[in-house]
């Protein structure tokens, strides 16, 4: 056992790969993120997940504020099972372990 | 490129004018509006070999029959002669024969072959349905005399050969007529006309009249859609085109359109020329003048030439110069408005022609041959490389009659053999098996308690208790008081006596844990331990990836096994898989010293879901003495289990992430990896439950092992299997010898010393409400679903009582008096409202009591 | 390919799919290709008021690249199947 494995993980793949079955943070394109359990992904970072939480960010903007600035909303659902088309992927990261 | 006079050049790329329209540049740029830019997506180029496609002379069939024409045709436009030169080709289509078989061709009604003068409506209308779609229409607002566009535009024809509608090449056609008639002729014809229409009012009539004059032919009145255009019938030009198929058909399309103008300029017609007939035929000329004016742009005849022909400049000077001016605007406005309409419908039947041409090319066959072609490239040589999980999904959904190629043995419940039931499914397939065995064993005892009769010592304990034999003559019975239960005066009386016996079977159990571990080390006095810091999680990650990498291809190797079992290659098959294996299984880290770290190891590669998936594949590959091997260190180190660890998270109330996941783990434990260990259990013989639970005592946390659901369950699989082995009912192993069973029966009573006064808690239930803070707590309704939470605790307290003694079996009931008491009571007395937590409610009673040769229905309230 | 062979074995299943302009459709997955364009029937816009043009709408063919999620029945796919099938694909991947 003092042979931590350290080998396996070469490119950035591999590090997904890790994340299998285990739950991960997602950032996609506008403004969502989810939560969830991966299951599946492949080269286009399609990505299948279980227990999904998504979280859409909405900037409200308040009066007075400067452009671009406003109240953050953030709206969640739950998803059983969902395919994420990989286009939509900004990254894919073991959530903080806290 | 010069063609039929045409510039086939695009404007993007005009090189060279051509001959005979160097002054109608401006031809080709008007209407740009309404020019779909379709030319510039089908520029095909090679225009320059235009001329060898189509040029030279000789019979190239009729399609091509206006070839070598062009240059001339353009010269004789441009002086405007009157008389035009007959292309030796054209004349046989001059022939009234021919014309009879076009008109066969293009009509239901072949007798309509003689009436040129519905035909020349006919032209009209077709001079219409192109006239937007052709590029080079010049707005030049000369009124001509309707004898010069060019009725078989070019469009037309090429739309049914799905050519493009812009520039391309085909002869002008007007020059096929015989004899240009002057306007005098027509004004002639049409007085004539209008005096015969005064005499009739019915417009079919007038037309017959019409084409009498017109062709001394005879009456048709088949001929109806096209006798309402009588001003149309004038034009001497028209009388004389021949019609090429294609064109006619097109013409069918363009009726609708046409009818709508017809009974416009009917109406006009009727409303006016009997009372004023000098009138109408000027309209009638004025019209038909503008109509010819638009004609002869969509022919593509050059404005300069319809300026110049003698009819036209005559019929001009014959106006006044208002009227002109007012023909004009009127056919110019015509114009405009054709072309928009044409234009839209024009495109889309362009677009359907385009599309229709490939109709019915493939037939269902071919179609069907395509398919297998696309669907044989998508199958690959290995499925299993393309395709692997619709493979095998499918494999395992129609397992049975697939021959499944994942099949393994049939190792009971392990390995990917058994996907199919993966899930909630296959949970219950081993907790059912559990559940149904200690059923079983608690039958048994319950039927021979029966036979003993000896019952009735107990039903003191649980207040009134009607026995089955006595229903019949019911008695008083005994009323107990809780406090002066007898089995508590027992365990009080005997409490020092206790301590001794207990640090004897203490001493028991650790000898019984000491031979389990040696087994697992190999060596007793294993010295030397590196203690080391627990495996990060991501090191886990890395090295689970890196199992499942070797378990992959020893399931890959399996599927490539070699059929013949004596040759080398099976030789090398087998070398390559047994390496595998064993690399698997040193990986797994089984054998690594218990006390390297904690948790160990191999722990923590079970700790994330997929190694505890992983870990059924592995045992089911490894051989028997390994396999117990794995069982024995999963007990030595089951506290140290994250299913035991963070187990106190389920008995949080409110719903939290972590308790799902907790929740998550645990019902993987139990899907993954507790079914090995039942069937593991199962042929285990009575020395090893022994050590088991010797080295369950020695990890020290019983008690919380015993609260969670994987250790109740390990309890209860441990001690229900003794109770087969005591009985002997299992004829696979040898019937425990008096020395096995007397180190059972210490350390059994062991475990019950160490679970007694907090057997209540082992309940769920009991667990969520106290942790509940105070004062509500009792009164808030506790969580549904406990009754089911409950259950296995009921079955471990089955099978502890059936291992108990006498003695023993009176403390468990004194000690779970009130709760059995608390089901009872709210299942009959109805606070319960679920029918099913009602029945769940009795019959995780009845359960227990069962296993004490009692029932619920003896407890009188 | 992985993803197109767990899509395939979801063939006549219910899905509901999420377009990029947020147009949801539940349907029954009729098929599927290599580019995970979908064909569904017996389709339902989830938000109908928001796109009465899709009422009429009983079946329809979407674009692979204009899909946002795909949210599948969870029963009908095995997570632990699809996970191996996912390590084979890397394996492979890397091996090329």
């Amino acid at each position: 056992m003092a042979d931590v494995p350290s080998q396996g993980v070469q490119e950035p793949f591999d590090l997904i790969r890790l994340s299998l079955s285990e739950r991960v943070f997602v950032k996609l394109r506008g403004d969502r993120q989810l939560t969830g359990v991966l299951h599946a992904y492949d080269g286009h970072m399609n990505l299948i997940m279980s227990d999904v939480e998504e979280t859409i960010m909405i900037v409200e903007p308040v009066e007075g504020a400067p452009e671009g600035e406003g109240i953050v909303r953030a709206v969640k659902r739950n998803l059983d099972m969902l395919f994420v088309r990989g286009d939509g992927v900004i990254l894919v990261s073991p959530p903080s372990r806290t | 490129m010069s063609f039929f006079g045409f510039d086939t050049t695009l404007d993007r790329d005009k090189r060279n004018p051509g001959e005979g329209n160097h002054e109608n540049i401006a031809v080709y740029t008007f209407g740009e509006d309404g020019y779909d830019a379709l030319g510039d997506a089908l520029d095909e180029g090679l225009d320059e070999l235009n001329d060898e496609t189509f040029g030279g002379s000789g019979d190239i069939g009729k399609d091509f029959d206006y070839a070598g024409q062009t240059g001339t045709a353009m010269e004789k436009l441009h002086v405007a002669a009157p008389e035009y030169p007959q292309p030796p080709i054209q004349v046989k289509l001059d022939h009234p024969s021919s014309l009879e078989a076009l008109w066969a061709q293009a009509s239901p009604q072949p007798n309509h072959k003689q009436h040129r003068v519905p035909s020349a409506g006919r032209h009209v209308e077709d001079s219409w349905g192109r006239a937007d779609t052709s590029p080079m229409v010049a707005p030049a607002p000369v009124p001509n005399h309707a004898h010069k566009f060019d009725p078989f535009s070019s469009d037309a024809a090429n739309f049914g050969q799905g050519y493009s509608p812009v520039l391309s090449p085909r002869p002008p056609v007007h020059h096929a007529q015989p004899r240009i008639r002057t306007l005098q002729e027509i004004e002639m014809e049409q007085l004539a006309l209008a005096q015969q229409a005064r005499l009739s009012s019915s417009v079919p009539s007038l037309s017959n009249s019409m084409s009498h004059l017109s062709m001394g032919g005879s009456e048709s009145p088949s001929f109806g859609r096209y006798h309402h255009e009588p001003e149309y019938t004038r034009s001497p030009s028209m009388a004389n085109q021949q019609y090429v198929p294609d064109e006619l058909e097109q013409q069918l399309l363009l009726q609708a359109q046409q009818q709508q103008l017809l009974q416009l300029q009917q109406h006009l017609l009727q409303q006016r020329h009997v009372q004023q007939q000098q009138q109408l035929l000027q309209q009638q000329q004025q019209q038909l003048t503008a109509q010819a004016v638009a004609a002869a742009y969509f022919g593509g005849a050059p404005a300069k030439a319809i300026l110049s022909h003698p009819d036209l400049m005559e019929h001009s000077l014959s106006m006044d110069p208002e009227q002109r001016e007012a023909v004009m605007t009127e056919a110019m406005r015509k114009i405009m408005e054709a072309e928009r309409m044409e234009e839209k419908r024009r495109r889309k039947a362009f677009k359907i022609a385009q599309m229709s041409k490939y109709n019915d090319i493939m037939t269902q066959s071919d179609k069907d041959f395509i398919t297998r072609i696309q669907v044989s490239q998508l199958v690959t040589q290995d499925p299993y490389s393309e395709d692997f999980y619709a493979q095998v999904f499918s494999a395992l959904r129609s397992r049975g009659d697939t021959g499944g190629v994942i099949k393994f043995g049939s190792s009971g419940g392990i390995g990917v053999g058994v996907l199919g039931h993966r899930g909630p499914g296959r949970r219950e397939n081993a907790m059912q098996k559990m559940q149904a065995q200690v059923e079983r064993i608690v039958n048994a005892a319950k039927n021979r308690e029966k036979e003993k009769g000896n019952s009735a010592a107990l039903q003191g304990a649980l207040g009134r208790v009607s026995g089955r034999s006595y229903k019949a003559a019911p008695r008083q019975l005994l009323q107990v008081e809780p406090g002066s239960s007898p089995v508590l005066a027992h365990a009080t009386a005997n409490t020092k006596e206790d301590n001794k016996a207990h640090e004897a079977r203490e001493g028991v159990a650790r000898a019984a844990a000491q031979a389990e571990r040696e087994a697992l080390t190999g060596d007793p006095s294993a010295g030397e331990v590196v203690r080391q810091p627990p495996l990060t999680h991501r090191q886990v990650l890395v090295a689970i990836e890196a199992l499942y990498d070797v378990m992959l291809k020893i399931e890959q190797l399996r599927r490539d096994q070699p059929e013949d079992e004596e040759s080398q290659l099976f030789q090398r098959w087998n070398a390559a898989h047994e390496e595998l294996i064993e690399k698997l299984w040193v990986d797994f880290k089984v054998m690594v010293p218990l006390e390297t770290s904690d948790p160990h190891p191999f722990i923590s590669l079970i700790a994330p879901i997929k190694g505890k998936r992983l870990l059924p594949r592995l045992l089911q590959a490894v051989s028997q003495p390994r396999r117990n091997l794995f069982f024995t260190l999963l007990v030595a180190c089951f506290s140290q289990l994250d299913v035991v660890r963070d187990a106190p998270l389920l008995d949080i109330v409110e719903d939290t992430r972590e308790k799902r996941d907790v929740e998550k783990q645990t019902e993987a434990f139990l899907v993954s990896v507790f079914p090995t260990v039942l069937g593991l259990v199962k042929h285990a013989p009575l020395r090893l439950i022994s050590g088991m639970l010797g080295l369950l005592f020695d990890g020290g946390d019983l008690l919380n092992i015993a609260r969670t659901k994987p250790g109740l369950a390990l309890l209860t699989i441990l001690l229900s299997r003794v109770v087969v082995l005591k009985e002997g009912s299992s004829n696979e192993t040898e019937p425990p010898t008096p020395e096995e069973l007397q180190q059972w029966q210490s350390i059994f009573e062991h475990l019950f010393l160490l679970l007694s006064n907090h057997l209540l808690s082992l309940f769920p239930s009991t667990r969520v409400t106290t942790s509940l803070p105070f004062g509500p707590g009792y009164y808030v309704q506790p969580p549904k679903g406990l009754d089911f939470a409950d259950q296995p605790v009921w079955q471990f307290l089955a099978a502890l009582a059936l291992n108990a003694s006498m003695t023993q079996q009176q403390a468990l009931v004194t000690e779970l008096r009130e709760k059995v008491l608390e089901n009872v009571t709210s299942a009959n007395k109805g606070w319960t409202a679920d029918e099913t937590e009602r029945q769940a409610k009795i019959a995780n009673v009845n359960l227990f009591l069962h296993a004490l040769g009692l029932d619920s229905s003896q407890i009188v309230l | 390919m992985l993803i197109f062979s767990v899509f395939k074995t979801l063939t006549d299943q219910e899905v509901t799919v999420e377009l990029k302009n947020d147009l949801c459709i539940k349907g029954t997955l009729k098929s599927v290709d290599q580019f995970l364009n979908i064909r569904l029937d017996a389709i339902q816009v989830l938000d109908e008021a928001r796109h009465p043009h899709m009422m009429a709408v009983k079946n329809c063919f979407i674009r692979g690249s204009v899909v946002r999620y795909v949210q599948l029945p969870t029963s009908a796919v095995d997570t632990q199947l699809l996970e191996d099938a996912t390590r084979r694909e890397a394996m492979n991947q890397n091996k090329r």
